[in-house]
């Protein structure tokens, strides 16, 4: 094992930011889908998803 | 990579903290953590379950439940243990581990490894949310066989939300994935070819397309029993379509789900075996190909299941076949495995015992399940306890007892300080006992006739005491799993340091600080061979003996 030659000690690491879109994602699949037997579930979730799609859209420019 | 990305100079670490940054974060091993720690919640509820069962089996008689809470608590154990415990804890240890095993910053997808974990937890709540809709949790099994689970012998909408949860743990499978694959073939360290990649994540590999290939299926049958319980179709009913198609399409994932629970931890024992024996693997590209094989062939043996539904003779004997032909690979690593360790110096620390475990009763659930290839005495057994007892000797004797070695091996890597050796293998040897007491006897149940899912049975069939040991094997089994929970207190509070390396082991992940920055390698590595850190060690020891 030893160090990657094109990888110098003062390298800058870049990692993703931390983001809410996957949690606010992930509530409105499970809402809209439950929303399926609970109709009211159905707006709440929808409006979620596309919430939580916009700021995984726009918070990855 | 986004450009709102925080930036790290290589050797400064910047762990953020609070209850929000586990809402948002990205960072794998955080989110390996959140697996682990929600997959374990759910062990602890669907351990409780299983001890009211075998409380209720204990004697003849009604105990302490009705037939129907019976019903329920049976089948949302079975589901719990494998949607919501088994497959996520390992997808947790993937998570977790197959990053650092390949010298990796992260997954290849941060965003999507996130939101399956919070799918992963949003769709076991939404199963658990059946509890409290009007007519109850489903009572239709792990299986949710027609025409029980159809709206006329269950009307609940607890069905509804089970085969719900059930799509969205599917959805969050499938992302993990996609996900595992492209990190694992595009984002190795340099020098590391897929003949210099560890065990461990060639399973997760393997596995990844296993989940791929097979979860679609089940979601596809789940939304046809959705369809036929409320808007009419016709997809599973005996008049107009045919209740069998619903085996078919649900045994055609959850028999290589079988192989999704059982190859990660067959990765485990392939990381442990080496390194507690102070050897190389013994036959590592045996080891790939007879993964690969299993992979394969675990796609060829679902109807093994059925049977008892009347297959055409020729599909019938194509099965029997397969089934036999599964047992060669799985044949070829217990050899494997067992020349690891011979001639090795054993260091009988707890990840080896449950190693060893692993290997002992995954035998005995594998040799049980090849008896089962043979079609009568499959007749003879059939829907009887020994099928119980056989599946637990493969899920819980095999997976489970993996699960375990790899918590013991990789804690320390995770946490940074060790677990408390002497509870670990107290922990060991009563959960080994109690798991053998819970489930030998049911083998013997089976032959002497005891059907499964049933609520009681009557004194006069014999079958009491084999019951009762089996209730007192329950309980051994929980108190071993109460120790563990004891063992990660205690170990927290006293906070013994691991050190980068605790165990002289082979892989990259133990290159890096125990717990990892949140970069994970201030400079990723170079790979050399299959045991890089081996040659790390090697190349001081050369160095010190030039000096001398």
């Amino acid at each position: 094992m030893s160090d990657h030659p094109n990888n110098p000690h003062d390298e800058m690491i870049h990692l993703p930011a931390p983001s809410a879109a996957p949690i606010v994602v992930a509530a409105g699949m499970t809402l809209a889908l439950t929303g399926l037997l609970f109709p009211t579930l159905l707006v709440v979730g929808v409006t979620l998803l596309a919430i939580g799609i916009g700021m995984w859209a726009f918070g990855s420019r | 990579m986004a450009t709102t990305a925080p930036s790290y100079p290589a050797t400064a670490a910047a762990e953020p903290r609070g209850l929000v940054s586990w809402l948002t974060t990205v960072d794998h091993k955080r989110i390996g953590v959140l697996y682990i720690a929600t997959a374990f919640v759910f062990l602890l509820l669907g351990g409780f379950l299983a001890l009211l069962i075998r409380a209720e089996l204990a004697l003849p008689g009604a105990q302490l439940l009705t037939d129907q809470q019976y019903n329920r608590i049976f089948g949302m154990h079975g589901t719990t243990m494998i949607f919501l415990f088994v497959i996520p804890l390992l997808v947790g240890l993937g998570n977790y581990i197959v990053p650092l095993q390949i010298g990796a910053r992260d997954m290849a997808f941060p965003r999507l490894n996130a939101l399956s974990y919070w799918l992963y937890l949003f769709g076991g709540l939404v199963l658990y949310s059946s509890w409290v809709v009007p007519e109850g949790a489903p009572a239709i099994g792990w299986t949710g066989y027609l025409p029980l689970a159809g709206g006329q012998f269950s009307p609940s909408r607890g069905v509804d939300l089970w085969a719900i949860s059930l799509i969205i743990l599917g959805a969050s499978s499938t992302m993990g994935a996609v996900n595992f694959i492209t990190t694992i073939l595009n984002m190795r360290a340099p020098g590391m070819d897929l003949w210099k990649m560890p065990l461990f994540t060639w399973s997760v590999l393997v596995t990844a397309f296993m989940v791929l290939l097979a979860t679609p299926m089940l979601t596809g049958a789940l939304a046809m029993q959705l369809a036929d319980r409320n808007l009419g179709t016709q997809f599973f009913s005996a008049q107009a379509g045919d209740p069998v198609l619903w085996q078919h399409l649900f045994w055609f994932y959850s028999h290589p789900a079988v192989y999704i629970m059982i190859l990660p931890a067959m990765g485990v024992i392939s990381e442990v075996l080496p390194v507690f024996s102070r050897k190389p693997i013994f036959g590592y590209s045996a080891i790939v190909w007879s993964t690969i094989a299993i992979g394969v062939l675990g796609f060829s043996t679902w109807a093994h299941h059925m049977f008892t539904t009347a297959l055409p003779p020729l599909l019938e004997a194509f099965f029997v076949l397969s089934t036999m032909i599964i047992a060669v690979p799985t044949g070829v690593k217990m050899f494997n495995w067992i020349f690891t360790m011979i001639g090795g110096s054993l260091k009988l620390d707890t990840p080896l015992l449950y190693a060893i475990g692993f290997l002992s009763m995954f035998l005995i659930g594998g040799i049980s399940g090849v008896f089962q290839a043979i079609l009568p005495i499959d007749r003879q057994v059939h829907d009887t306890y020994w099928v119980v007892g056989h599946l637990h000797y493969v899920l819980f004797g095999g997976t489970v007892f993996g699960i375990f070695a790899g918590l013991f091996y990789w804690l320390p890597k995770i946490a940074g300080w060790r677990l408390d050796e002497k509870l670990g293998k107290t922990q060991f040897w009563i959960q080994l006992v109690g798991f053998n007491l819970t489930f030998f006897p049911m083998h013997i149940l089976g032959l002497l006739g005891m059907p499964r899912r049933y609520f009681d049975y009557p004194a006069s069939r014999g079958w009491t005491e084999l019951n009762f040991t089996a209730t007192i094997g329950a309980f051994l089994v929980a108190l071993a799993v109460t120790i563990f929970v004891v063992n990660f207190v205690v170990s927290a509070r006293r906070r013994i340091p691991a050190g980068d390396d605790p165990w002289e082991a082979n892989t990259l992940e133990w290159a890096t600080s125990s717990p990892p920055p949140v970069y994970n390698f201030p400079r990723i590595p170079e790979v050399h061979s299959l045991r890089p850190l081996w040659d790390a060690r090697q190349a001081l020891r050369e160095q010190e003996a030039a000096r001398q």
